[in-house]
């Protein structure tokens, strides 16, 4: 019996609190930085799955998560009202120095969470956000630019306002937030002569309410729909549904005294153009691969040697591509046969070689086998995703071109001495970049799988060198010089990085070092920028720690 | 004595021609600034509701502009041109006497009277939310009440069929050469022909792409490209017309397009880099995709409409 996943899944304790309020139905990762960890683990399930997600980060803004405890330490050490205000308004401003720092220097995401969040982002299909201010925000604190992103706002019930009460309070509404968190708010409607409630009971019979949420709107659009007079802070992006609300800074108290007053004087708020998940759906669906018709030939060619166990699992990844069209060329380079593993497989072709010629040989020998249109290559030991195929296959047949490629998330593993593999983190940061014509004459940044190449690529500008040590680079640098390389922009398969046996795992430096240095020699660029960039790349990899990898930016703790 | 459009200064006269007349809008450009404050306060003075429509150069990038012709002139060929790019990112050389990471595009006086008319209005629209955050921040003032008014294109042709698969295409016939230079030295090598279509002029020498204006034959063009480079740094306008051709297209993040059109490549204008990036991603996507209707302007009036009823007490 197979389990379905379930389509919205949310990790850390603020994420659960959103996702309750959204539609299951929703393929959605709802995420805060408590549950980033298991988040990752769910995005690479999904992308190994070749399912379609939103990410949905949870991110309290952190100019107002770090600025509420540092408002709470200084009305704690401050007693004077008017040096509270003097302390809180260069709070406000960014420029109150803590241990030595400015507010404002402070005021960031830890740069582990930022990483994770950054790779998250990749593996996702699109950004999921409660308001286009949030997704500014997130821009801003992670630096990625997401080419996929809908709003949705979490559905919330608030009690209908009574109007009967002869006095009434202004109540400041923080569902999910302490008390000690609203000192500001405190402090700030202090100089009200009405009541100042903080108890959520209060709040049907509230005179104007002060929405505290900071970044989150979901609670001032259901204000808003009972018609409460409201107030609401800038940060939580809840003016791009609500009108007629005053709007303060969470941080600044002068605005939130003067956000009070505005909402007691308004009109009552009303809320207008709320997303629905059925237009986040659709954006997903945007971004499916789209179906090529007829599909032209892609044959896939998978060197190995002796490695059964994993050949057979790059090869079932293939065949689960959503593809019609294709054919795997593996080509044993010397090793145990394997013709027998594939007798039933009629898009298996197997050739059984005497004698080991190394991986470079084996794919050229693959390539001059191949019949398909666009060739793709692949390790015996990593895997590509279901849509990696397709989805290079239209960037090829849309754009013309004759190179594309995708990103590729590295998984580390350890084998132990008994066979077993245990997984020790993942790094979707190092391929995920485009070839650049300016790195393409010094070294390229993509994983040979991420790569598909139309097969008269090769016709016209040869195969592999397989007496260079880095043949792939070559290939990729000499292409380079010729052809555009289009970049599908999705993760689409995995590299897989072992302590054993991996040419990465020993001390290569020298014999890379080498290689790059012939490499260059053939390849002159004439430029100095270039050959400057080229020495200091050779003494790079000279100088590495033997052994070197690029390290896990997802570790699983020992 | 007017409550309901009026706009001042040529360019926002243009932008918003096609607009209903009895929508309560003062729409203004930096030119217009001086005139709509006036009809501001008279509208005000007769408790009259208004949204402001400000057409400003936000995006600080834009000033910019001119002076990367200037650089380009100044050095010939691909290679000084793009270290002068590199330093210019990293400020080690000025514009004007000043760095690159220090340029603000909007001038004191625009940003204070934007905000003596925001305090006047009674909420503010823009051509896209990135464009609200951004007026926001000029002005150092919120409105209680905000909207997104997104417009058409006018100079973008009527979509036509695609005949034949040509080069890549740099849509700018609202820049002059000279302004749009940094966008075909960004692509200089890309292997592919770059066209570039601007408002005309001298555009440096010693640049691979072709440019061109637009005539006749531009919608054909247009329906060819492998991929369309939109260079509108504030406007979504030309990502909203063009997505019809069904090309792939890429545009700058600061143009908020992404808030009305799915798989679009974005690029930041002020990492010159991503640009050429872009392009490469573009390339691969698969037409872009409106996500729905775009917003009218009926919430325009609806919105003014709530606000002039007298709150009854209970």
């Amino acid at each position: 019996m197979t389990l379905e996943r379930p389509a919205l899944r949310a990790f850390g304790p603020s994420a659960q609190s959103v996702a309750e309020s959204l539609p299951a139905q929703l393929p959605a990762i709802v995420v805060d930085p408590a549950g980033i960890g298991e988040a990752y683990f769910e995005a690479v399930e999904r992308r190994v799955a070749a399912q379609s997600f939103f990410l949905l980060p949870v991110i309290e803004d952190p100019r107002v998560a770090r600025g509420r405890s540092i408002a709470v330490s200084i009305l704690g050490q401050i007693s004077d009202h008017d040096s509270r205000r003097v302390a809180l308004t260069q709070l406000a401003n960014g420029d109150l120095g803590v241990n030595g720092k400015s507010f404002r220097e402070i005021s960031v995401i830890d740069a582990g969470v930022a990483n994770v969040m950054r790779e998250l982002l990749r593996l996702a299909d699109g950004l999921l956000v409660r308001s286009t201010c949030e997704a500014e925000m997130l821009s801003r604190l992670l630096g990625t630019r997401v080419r996929t992103r809908a709003r949705i706002v979490p559905v919330r019930e608030v009690p209908q306002p009574r109007t009967s009460v002869p006095v009434r309070s202004v109540v400041v509404f923080a569902p999910g937030l302490q008390r000690s968190d609203l000192v500001l708010y405190e402090f700030a409607l202090s100089s009200l002569h009405l009541p100042v409630s903080f108890r959520e009971e209060d709040l049907a019979n509230a005179a104007c309410v002060i929405d505290a949420s900071a970044s989150d709107p979901s609670w001032a659009v259901a204000l808003a729909q009972r018609g409460y007079r409201l107030a609401i802070a800038a940060s939580s992006g809840a003016s791009e549904y609500v009108g007629n609300a005053a709007v303060y800074d969470a941080l600044d108290e002068r605005t939130i005294l003067r956000a009070a007053l505005a909402a007691l004087g308004s009109e009552p708020a009303y809320a207008f153009a709320i997303p629905s998940a059925r237009e986040a759906l659709a954006a997903l669906e945007a971004s499916a691969p789209p179906v090529i018709a007829p599909a032209p030939l892609v044959s896939v060619i998978i060197p190995t040697y002796n490695r059964h166990a994993d050949l057979r699992e790059a090869v079932r990844s293939i065949l689960a591509a959503e593809y019609p069209n294709l054919e795997v060329v593996v080509v044993n380079d010397g090793g145990e046969p394997v013709g027998e593993m594939f007798a039933s497989e009629a898009r298996v072709r197997v050739f059984d070689r005497d004698v080991n010629v190394g991986a470079f040989g084996a794919e050229n020998f693959g390539i001059e086998h191949a019949r398909g249109k666009y060739v793709q290559l692949l390790a015996d030991d990593d895997i590509l995703y279901a849509d990696h195929i397709p989805r290079l296959v239209a960037a090829l047949e849309n754009s013309g071109a004759a190179v594309a490629h995708g990103n590729v998330l590295i998984r580390y593993e350890r084998v132990e001495s008994d066979g077993t593999r245990r997984l020790e983190g993942f790094n979707a940061s190092v391929f995920v970049n485009p070839l650049e014509p300016f790195d393409a004459l010094i070294s390229t940044p993509i994983a040979g799988q991420a790569l598909m190449i139309r097969r008269d690529a090769y016709e016209r500008f040869g195969g592999f060198d397989a007496e260079c040590v880095l043949a792939d680079q070559e290939h990729q640098m000499r292409l380079a010089r010729e052809l555009d390389f289009v970049h599908v922009d999705r993760i689409t398969g995995e590299w897989r990085l072992r302590n054993s046996g991996d040419a990465f795992s020993s001390n290569k430096n020298a014999e890379f070092a080498a290689s790059l240095e012939d490499i260059y020699a053939r390849m002159p660029s004439g430029r100095p920028a270039v050959e400057a960039a080229r020495v200091a790349t050779i003494q790079n990899v000279r100088s590495r720690p033997p052994g070197y990898v690029f390290p896990p930016t997802m570790s699983l703790r020992r | 004595m007017t409550t309901g459009l009026r706009a001042y200064g040529e360019k926002a006269q243009r932008l918003v021609a096609g607009f209903e007349r009895d929508l309560p809008v003062i729409a203004f450009d930096r030119d217009g600034l001086q005139e709509a404050y006036t009809d501001a306060r008279e509208r005000s003075m007769r408790r009259a509701r208004f949204w402001v429509l400000p057409f400003l150069r936000t995006v600080r990038h834009s000033s910019l502009l001119p002076a990367f012709g200037s650089i380009f002139r100044a050095y010939s060929t691909t290679q000084l041109r793009f270290e002068a790019l590199r330093l210019l990112e990293a400020g080690l050389i000025e514009v004007n006497g000043v760095r690159y990471g220090h340029f603000h595009s909007p001038d004191a006086d625009t940003a204070n009277g934007l905000r003596a008319l925001l305090s006047l209005s009674y909420g503010l629209v823009a051509r896209s939310w990135a464009e609200i955050s951004r007026v926001i921040a000029l002005a150092g003032t919120r409105p209680a009440s905000l909207a997104v008014v997104p417009l058409l294109d006018p100079i973008a042709p009527p979509p036509v069929p695609r005949t034949a698969l040509e080069g890549v295409i740099i849509w700018a016939p609202r820049y002059d050469a000279n302004e749009v230079s940094l966008l075909p030295i960004a692509l200089e090598e890309v292997l592919l022909p770059v066209t570039v279509y601007c408002s005309g002029g001298d555009p440096p020498p010693a640049i691979k792409a072709q440019f061109r204006t637009v005539d006749d034959s531009t919608a054909q063009q247009l329906a060819n490209a492998r991929c369309i480079i939109v260079a509108d740094h504030d406007d979504p306008a030309a990502v909203l017309s063009l997505a019809a051709f069904g090309v792939p297209l890429a545009a700058p993040v600061s143009c908020g397009a992404y808030e009305y059109v799915d798989n679009i490549a974005l690029f930041d204008y002020e990492q010159i880099p991503e640009i050429y990036r872009a392009t490469m991603r573009g390339l691969a996507l698969s037409p872009p995709r409106p996500k729905g209707p775009l917003p009218g302007r009926d919430s325009l009036r609806i919105a003014a409409e709530m606000t002039e009823i007298c709150p009854v007490l209970r």
